[in-house]
């Protein structure tokens, strides 16, 4: 019998859903090789382990606080969605927020100068609406801002000929 | 009315399309406990471990309307709660190839040198001895590992969450098991 057959049969019956044609099997194989019995019992301690040390959970409040994740970017959703303009690369936003969510988290409440010139680089035909709406978003929420959400879309869209390389650009920054 | 906790899946994913939040908050709660159980398995526990589970719930109900029900619920969300803390880790940079210890000579019995678990001081101090065994296994090895060990899923269901072929998972999991059976063995017959 092949290895991954073999292998195949042994997570079968840690689950206890052999079938009797592959007991069958299984049996002849564990009579033909002494050293399996040993190798099955360590695989049932190893089972028994990680089962017990699955995770208790998050905190209590984890579920509050999704909600309240939900709540905000349906409220934004709504806010923006008549503004939405069309034809935007939405990962493409999603970097440049999460990055402008991690330069405000080491910089404090304001974004870097370094930072306020990339907004205007990408930005050029909107980079004051642009700098404006990332400052409140990220003294807002950070967390909100950097999820992947609609809402970028809408405050941050590049035309879809735009360099995507720009992202990297100002993660390298 | 009917309850939301007595919904089936579809039943809740339609209300949440329908703008009923407080169905999407009985997702939460159905779900929370197989998101950590990923989550913290592979990341360890902690504050960035509840932020990538946060995330996971956010992008599930981002995604709620790309769910075409093909898949059961629980598999989408460990699949999005996986593929979150493979890019947590990612982003971490550190430990992402972490040296794995040579496999051991030391054959002696380990069981009788388990704690039993049977208080809670031995119950932690089995949780932090797996979860550390886990920690020096490569990314890939450790999904298989969280999803069939800690989770219980099936070699199939560990290939669909993961989007592999079934041998894949096989190899991957022996692997693994043979890992973290030399850390444990080690960790117990020295500790």
């Amino acid at each position: 019998m092949d290895d991954q057959r073999l292998r195949h049969l042994i997570e079968k019956h840690l689950d206890s859903s052999l079938t009797s044609d592959e007991r069958e099997q299984f049996e002849r194989c564990i009579a033909e090789d002494p050293a399996l019995e040993r190798r099955i019992a360590d695989e049932e301690t190893l089972h028994r382990l990680a089962r017990e040390a699955r995770p208790e959970g998050f905190s209590a409040s984890f579920a509050q606080r999704v909600m309240e994740h939900v709540e905000e970017e349906n409220a934004l959703r709504r806010l923006m969605s008549a503004a939405k303009p069309a034809g935007f690369k939405p990962f493409f936003q999603t970097r440049v927020m999460r990055r402008i969510a991690e330069e405000n988290q080491n910089t404090g409440a304001f974004l870097s100068q370094a930072v306020n010139e990339m907004i205007s680089r990408l930005f050029p035909r909107v980079a004051v609406p642009a700098f404006a709406a990332a400052s409140l978003v990220m003294a807002g929420n950070v967390a909100a801002a950097a999820a992947e959400t609609p809402l970028v879309d809408a405050l941050f869209g590049l035309p879809d000929d735009s360099p995507s390389e720009i992202a990297f650009m100002i993660w390298e920054e | 009315m009917q309850a939301w906790e007595d919904r089936s899946d579809a039943a809740l994913v339609a209300a949440t399309l329908g703008g009923e939040s407080a169905a999407f908050g009985e997702i939460v709660r159905r779900y929370e406990s197989a998101v950590a159980a990923t989550v913290i398995g592979m990341m360890g526990p902690g504050d960035e471990a509840e932020e990538v589970g946060q995330l996971t719930m956010v992008k599930l109900y981002q995604s709620l309307d790309r769910f075409k029900g093909d898949a059961q619920l629980k598999t989408y969300v460990t699949r999005i709660a996986m593929n979150s803390a493979l890019d947590a880790l990612r982003r971490r940079k550190r430990n992402l190839l972490r040296f794995i210890e040579p496999p051991s000579n030391d054959q002696e019995a380990w069981e009788d040198k388990i704690p039993s678990g049977e208080d809670h001081a031995e119950a932690f101090e089995n949780r932090q001895l797996v979860q550390y065994a886990l920690s020096r296994l490569k990314p890939e090895f450790r999904s298989v590992a969280v999803l069939r060990l800690m989770h219980g899923n099936s070699v199939d269901e560990v290939a669909e969450i993961l989007g592999v072929a079934q041998g894949t998972v096989l190899s991957r999991l022996s692997r693994a098991k043979k890992q973290l059976t030399d850390i444990l063995r080690k960790e117990l017959n020295h500790g």
